[in-house]
């Protein structure tokens, strides 16, 4: 029994999950941070299998699904970059980097 | 098969208004570089003539990006360039005005503002903001879901730090915060939709999954022409875009974090990505739904139609409740992000053709708005509440005025550009079938003129503390108190340039040795007045745009978008 597009989708969908769940559960802003990451990564998961069992017939030569993949890895290394700054400089204001206590502005 | 992917000399050409901002933001940097720099010790901002330098430096860059795009609408060829990676037609160029109008004005607001907040770095300031309007201008043009993505995350990451670029102020880090943790949850989101959009149609270019919808009996072997439901994997990619994109324009369910983004970040910013931000995503919501998806536009309709009319009435009415400017044009955005989905819905020449003009009137109207309030802000992100703003007309009445001509102009108000802009989207949903669009829209906007008037009621009617200010005014005229202070200050009569610096600085030393009242010392804690010919520029053109818009320009505007999405959906 080989690995079939399945697995992959899968995979990629309880990764998906897992970070979706992080990301609105948790209160830390690293660990939100993360949590988007992980659902970057499901993405690249899901974009390779579908990239390797393409089966649509131009396009099933191409390498799309996986150079996709790439930029998507370049991309969220720029973000956490960013991200991280912001977080540190809030860090130095208010020593704390609960999202639930970041609230001056509401409705 | 084989393939060859090949970059021709023409395809770069075609990209020739990115090339030229990209070049002109390095530019910039490298010149900071060679500046006097303004951040060393015992030096201000606005030591070493960053404030004309880099400024102009931009102009600079937004003017010949404006040039190229000129061309290239006059004397292009209109085809996508990089193997369908990213388009170089009509209605794209026609996107690149909008932007570029936003930008340039956004920059023209900036240099009194970052004089008056003394802010430094200016050089990533204004990289930042032409790379976030390269980002705009690619996810415009974008005709694969790979280049929408990279021009998202160009635009996003520039705005993210742009949010947080008055860095003393809580509420400026705070806003680049959830700034990055909603829209970058909400581009993981948009990127599951693709990855899910890919498989179902094997390509990430629009040509390909367009190529797929209209021959998908044939790539099935059924009779051509059979009814073929969409595939349960496209749906989902497609509910999942949905989302993403609703979110980039800051459409209902997915609204809450505007108010607070718009209302931390500094005012020239908040002013240029209120209406570059929406102008890129909704034109590329528009141009994946309304062309790409077209052939399965039942299956998406009904959820665009719910958001759309979601938006219109919420936004209208979370926009009563608000205390500050600043926050009312925030909810009066995600409003119009209501009228314009309006075209999505609509579809067609003549839908997409309206969105485009609207999103140029909207550009006029709202940048005037906030270059308005740039003018009001201070330090502390204060000095925008409808109790600030009270008796303004007595005080300041050029800003007043203006004010109100924005207000009035965003409420839809004839003569100016907001009445033909709502008037042909409106159109555009009588045209398609869709009077009730155009019924809730009308009822929406008459409820929108609440908010907007109130904003003019406080400054015009409210003599109570008018009257008040006006008292204290002529007990302690605004004019002779510079004088007083130089004379405590240094004895001597200076020479006019130094009148005038003080004369902008808050008197409040002399004020408190005349020991005036407590709400004197607010009212006049920082006289506002419109400094820099950039601002007066900024203003002048919005104003000029506003009236030219919904008057003279309005029909040719209307019949040059209409050529221009004409040539896209074709050429697509």
């Amino acid at each position: 029994m080989g690995l079939t597009l399945n697995h992959f989708l899968v995979l990629g969908a309880l990764l998906f999950c897992i970070g979706l769940y992080g990301a609105l559960a948790k209160r830390n802003a690293i660990a939100v941070l993360m949590g988007i990451e992980i659902m970057l990564n499901a993405v690249n998961v899901t974009m390779v299998g579908f990239s390797f069992f393409n089966k649509v017939k131009p396009y099933s030569t191409y390498l799309t699904g996986q150079i996709f993949a790439i930029f998507i890895i370049t991309v969220a290394a720029a973000e956490a970059a960013v991200a991280l700054a912001m977080i540190i400089s809030i860090y130095r204001k208010r020593s704390t980097v609960d999202v639930g206590e970041i609230n001056m502005m509401k409705w | 098969m084989s393939f060859t992917f090949i970059a021709s000399a023409a395809d770069w050409g075609r990209i020739a208004p990115e090339l030229v901002l990209a070049i002109f933001a390095l530019l910039i940097l490298l010149t900071d570089l060679l500046l006097p720099q303004a951040g060393k010790k015992g030096m201000k901002a606005g030591d070493g003539g960053n404030f004309i330098v880099l400024p102009v430096l931009s102009l600079v860059g937004l003017a010949g990006a404006l040039a190229a795009s000129i061309i290239l609408f006059n004397f292009g060829d209109y085809l996508p360039a990089f193997n369908h990676m990213i388009g170089s037609d009509p209605g794209t160029l026609y996107a690149y005005f909008i932007i570029l109008t936003a930008s340039a004005l956004g920059i023209l607001l900036s240099p009194a503002y970052l004089k008056r907040l003394n802010l430094l770095h200016q050089g990533e300031y204004y990289a930042l903001m032409l790379l976030g309007t390269v980002g705009m201008m690619i996810m415009v043009a974008a005709t694969s879901f790979l280049t929408i993505f990279l021009g998202l995350e160009m635009l996003s990451l520039a705005l993210y730090i742009l949010c947080g670029f008055v860095m003393r102020r809580a509420t400026s880090r705070e806003s680049s915060m959830k700034y990055f943790l909603l829209s970058s949850f909400a581009s993981a989101i948009l990127l599951y939709g693709i990855a899910l959009t890919y498989g179902a149609t094997g390509s990430t270019s629009f040509a390909g999954i367009s190529n797929y919808l209209l021959h998908r009996a044939d790539l099935l072997h059924l009779l051509p022409g059979a009814h073929v439901p969409a595939p349960t994997l496209l749906l989902i990619g497609m509910g999942l875009l949905m989302v993403g994109f609703a979110f980039k324009v800051s459409a209902v369910p997915f609204q809450a974090w505007t108010p607070d983004v718009y209302d931390g970040a500094p005012a020239p910013v908040t002013a240029f990505m209120s209406v570059g931000t929406k102008a890129a995503a909704l034109i590329a919501f528009a141009r994946v739904f309304a062309i790409v998806f077209a052939p399965i536009s039942n299956d998406w309709m009904p959820v665009v139609w719910a958001i759309t009319v979601l938006t219109i009435v919420v936004g209208n009415i979370l926009a009563l409740a608000q205390s500050n400017v600043k926050r009312l044009l925030a909810y009066s955005s995600i409003a119009h992000a209501g009228y314009l989905l309006i075209g999505v819905v609509a579809g067609g020449t003549v839908g997409l053709s309206a969105i485009l003009f609207y999103l140029f009137c909207y550009a006029f109207l709202n940048l005037g708005a906030f270059g308005i309030v740039s003018v009001l802000e201070r330090a502390d992100n204060s000095g925008s509440n409808l109790s600030d703003l009270r008796g303004l007309w007595y005080r300041q009445p050029l800003l007043a005025g203006l004010l109100a001509f924005f207000m009035l102009s965003l409420a839809g108000f004839p003569p100016m550009a907001g009445f033909a802009a709502k008037y042909y989207i409106f159109y555009a949903a009588l045209q398609s079938g869709h009077p009730e669009l155009l019924i809730i829209g009308v009822l929406a906007s008459v409820l929108g003129m609440y908010y907007y008037l109130r904003v003019i009621a406080a400054m015009f009617m409210e003599k109570e503390a008018a009257a008040h200010t006006a008292g204290v005014a002529t007990s302690v005229p605004t004019r002779p108190a510079p004088v007083s202070g130089r004379r405590v200050n240094s004895g001597k009569p200076g020479n006019n340039a130094a009148a005038t610096a003080v004369a902008v600085k808050p008197p409040t030393a002399p004020l408190s040795k005349e020991k005036t009242s407590v709400v004197a010392e607010k009212a006049l804690e920082r006289p506002v007045v419109i400094k820099g010919w950039t601002t007066w520029a900024a203003l002048g053109i919005t104003v000029a745009g506003t009236l030219l818009m919904g008057t003279a320009l309005a029909y040719w505007l209307v019949n040059l978008a209409v050529y221009a999405v004409g040539v896209m959906m074709r050429v697509m």
